[in-house]
């Protein structure tokens, strides 16, 4: 048994997703190793994004597939895709995480971040992972072209936002721009990416 | 406590909130909003969707993943295993989670017949399906967190099911028992707050009655006979009366049920149904 084989499916096999979350709600483990061999690489990536340390990233990691599975009566399919839930859940317990280390530790708030170029590190990371899928490499270049449309300065309020877990009144800290306008620029963004990928989720689940 | 935020301020603030790079108050009071705003509510839903996709273009970290990955498998695997038997969201609906509380304190407060001791578990079982609604509740608010309508209503409800659940179970309520005047066909319990002067009766067995009569409810003190409303049971002889009246805590001798003329009257005339002595 090959498991690059079973994760490079992921997201072809989206449309069964919601039948798989429905009988792993039942209790079925069978499915939640599904569940798992098909969106595990997804939450590993960011959570390890967000959280730059891979223990902490392992952790977090099981915490997620065991939360979905003890919540999976939570999960509603109307509300949106199954990896939009496991993505939010990833990143909602990699925050904890992260506010947790910072309080305990009173370290800086995750170095490494600075300037970053996200897009060419993501570009680079995709050619090295060979397990990855067509779909799953058309969904990540379609989002780095997404971010790409954005003017620098948006781009970084919302990379050091979504990939870094910083707060606004953090965000302005770290860059030394006024409140103000971290806040502008976060909202233009936020148009721009529900423009861009709106459309591109709204047409993927269409087809 | 956060001061609510008005649609402007909060509409500002919907995609730092689909971010989570809010502060902890001001992120609540933004879900606050949206949860009630028709505008906000699901432009803070697409904001979020678009944002979820911004995960695909995390990078894999360097280094042996799959070998990881497999590991927290196992480990996942094997913790979910271990507790199979804890798990509450596939716990069915009619599992004997609550015990009957009350089940062993009225019997010494009240000297009761046995007809009426069953009739009160009975009671006591409808208590315990109150709890066990409230779990439900819980789970139900849990899963409409994020819809919009649904929330306000179930969150009345669960806050309606609370306030009955304490008016029950507080420690100022009394219990007076009723038994039928004759025969051991009807029974009733009522359930009186004293904290928040609100009485609650559940009839059970009770016989339609007669045409053009209703059942009225007293609360008999030394000096006066007090009503606490009328009721006509369901067809299954069930009925739930509810009514706030302020009470002297000691005052209260009995409360009586009677037949009266449809409408109700201001002091009892007709026949005894129900009664029960309060202690
Ligand atoms: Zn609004």
């Amino acid at each position: 048994m090959n498991p690059r084989h079973a994760s490079a499916a992921y997201l072809s096999a989206e449309d069964d997703d919601p039948h798989l979350v429905e009988r792993m709600r039942e209790g079925d483990d069978q499915e939640l190793g599904r569940v798992y061999d098909r969106w595990s690489r997804a939450v590993y990536a960011l959570v390890s994004q967000l959280l730059r340390d891979p223990d902490d990233a392992d952790d977090v990691l099981e915490e997620t597939f065991y939360q979905a599975w003890r919540h999976a009566g939570r999960y509603d399919p109307s509300r949106g895709a199954v990896s939009t839930w496991l993505l939010t859940i990833a990143r909602t317990r990699a925050l904890d995480r992260i506010r947790t280390r910072q309080r305990l530790r009173e370290e800086p708030l995750t170095p490494g971040h600075d300037g970053e170029d996200l897009a060419e590190r993501a570009g680079r990371t995709a050619v090295a992972d060979p397990s990855a899928g067509p779909e799953e490499q058309e969904r990540r270049e379609h989002v780095l072209a997404a971010l790409g449309t954005l003017p620098p300065e948006q781009r970084q309020v919302v990379e050091l936002a979504y990939f870094a877990g910083l707060t606004q009144i953090e965000i302005a800290a770290r860059t030394g721009q006024p409140l103000g306008t971290v806040k502008t620029r976060v909202r233009l963004a936020g148009q721009k990416l529900r423009e861009k990928l709106g459309e591109y989720y709204r047409g993927r689940e269409a087809r | 406590m956060t001061r609510p935020l008005n649609h402007d301020e909060a509409s500002e603030a919907l995609a730092a909130a689909a971010l989570d790079a809010l502060d902890g108050d001001e992120q609540a009071a933004v879900l606050l909003h949206a949860e009630a705003c028709p505008i906000c509510g699901p432009e803070l839903a697409a904001l979020r969707d678009a944002v979820a996709n911004l995960a695909a273009a995390a990078p894999l970290p360097e280094g042996e993943i799959d070998s990881r990955l497999a590991r927290a498998r196992t480990r996942l695997l094997a913790r979910v295993n271990a507790d199979h038997a804890d798990r509450p969201a596939g716990a069915p609906e009619t599992a004997p989670g609550v015990r009957p509380l009350m089940i062993a304190r009225p019997r010494g407060r009240f000297s009761l017949t046995p007809w009426v001791s069953l009739a009160l578990a009975a009671s006591v079982a409808g208590v315990a399906v109150l709890l066990r609604d409230r779990a439900a509740l819980e789970r139900q608010v849990a899963a409409a967190r994020d819809s919009v309508g649904t929330l306000a209503a179930t969150r009345a409800q669960l806050a309606e099911r609370d306030s009955l659940v304490h008016r029950l179970t507080g420690p100022e309520t009394v219990v007076v028992a009723l038994a039928a005047n004759r025969g051991p066909a009807a029974s009733a319990l009522m359930f009186w707050d004293r904290g928040a002067n609100s009485w609650t009766m559940f009839a059970r067995a009770v016989p339609p009655p007669p045409s053009g009569k209703t059942y009225q409810v007293w609360l008999v003190t030394p000096t006066a006979k007090i009503s606490a409303g009328t009721f006509t049971p369901s067809p299954s002889g069930d009925a739930v009366v509810t009514a706030t009246y302020p009470l002297d805590r000691d005052s209260l001798r009995a409360v009586a049920v009677t037949e009266e003329p449809a409408g109700g009257v201001p002091q009892p005339t007709g026949q005894l149904v129900m009664v029960g002595q309060a202690k």
